[in-house]
């Protein structure tokens, strides 16, 4: 999962101005950043937007992402995903509820483009996520996905506190424990 | 103790998420910086947490996308802001290139200053991002006409100093920083280059060693090129 030497030297090169490394991890990532922001915004046109910010971000920080290594994939997804929550913050917009795609329907499409072992490890946790029973897995998508805090999901869903504090727990210890299961096994 | 361990425990997962609420949030963090079996707890909550980044699907966007950001570059370069002063010295050296018949020589001349201005940007920039880090310790100092501070960043171990009014350096000399350990040895952490027109100095030491093992931080005044050891009159000594 860790920064490959390859996206480390596309980087450094960002971080001088370079238009056509920066096109490069553009071409090596969108896809990622946009399902996120999409996922988030649940609105096509928005998405794109803020897809777009998101990489003009990496534009200007790619600096200070070298100043502080760490996964790049993980830094740049959450750029997107906090670029995304502020998005839907300022519109106001209430949360989407949950993603009623079938799992199966999306992921054999893309499986011929995976490039690593990586894409099956997520491709795992997606999974997971999605076989989970729907009121635990409402109360991570809302968080995650909406960024909502667990009174405000509360609030949302019309569920006591104590309920949504429960089933966060209870899912986020699942998969914790399913996931990095599968990590230890290789 | 353990009770109230347990009651923090149980919010770990939540605060991975982000999804705590602030007041709960502040009092797991303080927690936190005690408790080493949350604090492992809590990397195995993040690992989820990056892992529900990078679980969804690619969706390419349109191509439209790819092509504004195309644009939007062709306007926005450098990817950083020049100071006021930095761009009327840049504007300048752009204009020496236009007004002078240049040689070679003065050519190379000019592309060293490029260079420094850019090196210089590139500290103020990190200093900067420093600045905005929660884990940045800020250590003002004044002495003898000197004032500034040192931002230290432990965990990156990152020095970035700004030290203002240092006097004048003679042609043949130069500023030299040096970081103290616990018994007394330096070492270098490279040389402070005094800007003309310009009343502070900035510069930013990265260091391969820990930075946990040094107690102070030092600027002497050292023949040109610089010294292994210190040599020459201390000009600044801070406690880290
Ligand atoms: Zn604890």
């Amino acid at each position: 999962m860790d920064l490959s030497e390859d996206d480390l030297h596309l980087i450094q090169r960002v971080a001088q101005n370079d238009q056509q490394a920066f096109l490069a991890l553009y071409d090596r990532y969108a896809g990622r950043v946009h399902a996120l922001t999409l996922r988030i915004l649940n609105d096509p046109m928005m998405a794109e937007e803020a897809t777009q910010d998101t990489f003009m971000k990496l534009w200007s920080r790619a600096r200070l992402y070298l100043v502080e290594r760490g996964s790049f994939v993980v830094w740049l997804l959450t750029i997107a995903r906090r670029t995304a929550l502020d998005r839907l913050r300022m519109e106001g917009r209430r949360p989407l509820l949950s993603d009623s795609t079938d799992p199966e329907g999306i992921w054999p499409v893309l499986a011929d483009s995976s490039r690593n072992e990586d894409e099956a490890r997520w491709r795992s946790l997606y999974f997971m996520l999605h076989d989970m029973p729907g009121e635990q897995r409402r109360v991570i998508e809302l968080a995650y996905y909406q960024g909502l805090s667990q009174s405000e999901i509360a609030q949302e869903l019309g569920w006591p506190l104590g309920t949504v504090k429960t089933r966060m727990r209870a899912a986020l210890e699942h998969l914790r424990r399913e996931w990095l299961k599968d990590e230890c096994a290789g | 103790m353990d009770e109230t361990h347990r009651i923090f425990q149980e919010t770990i997962s939540a605060y991975a998420l982000g999804a705590l609420d602030a007041d709960e949030s502040s009092a797991l963090k303080i927690h936190l910086q005690t408790c080493e079996a949350c604090r492992a707890e809590l990397a195995g909550y993040q690992r989820v947490g990056m892992g529900l980044l990078s679980a969804l699907p690619p969706q390419a966007p349109g191509p439209q996308v790819r092509r504004a950001l195309q644009k939007r570059l062709k306007g926005s370069r450098p990817s950083f802001q020049l100071s006021f002063g930095q761009a009327l010295l840049s504007g300048a050296l752009a204009l020496m290139l236009v007004l002078n018949v240049i040689s070679i020589r003065q050519v190379d001349s000019l592309k060293k200053q490029q260079a420094e201005l850019n090196r210089e940007l590139y500290s103020g920039q990190t200093a900067i991002a420093m600045l905005a880090y929660p884990d940045t310790q800020s250590i003002p100092f004044y002495q003898e006409g000197i004032s500034g501070s040192l931002l230290v960043d432990r965990q990156r171990n990152l020095v970035a100093v700004f030290a203002w009014h240092l006097p004048p350096v003679p042609a043949d000399k130069t500023y030299q920083m040096w970081l103290i350990d616990s018994q007394g040895d330096r070492t270098s952490g490279g040389f402070l280059v005094p800007e003309m027109n310009r009343p502070f100095e900035t510069a930013v030491i990265s260091l391969s060693l820990p930075l946990t093992g040094f107690t102070g931080f030092g600027i002497t005044l050292e023949p040109f090129g610089g010294s292994p050891k210190p040599t020459g009159p201390r000009i600044l000594l801070v406690d880290l």
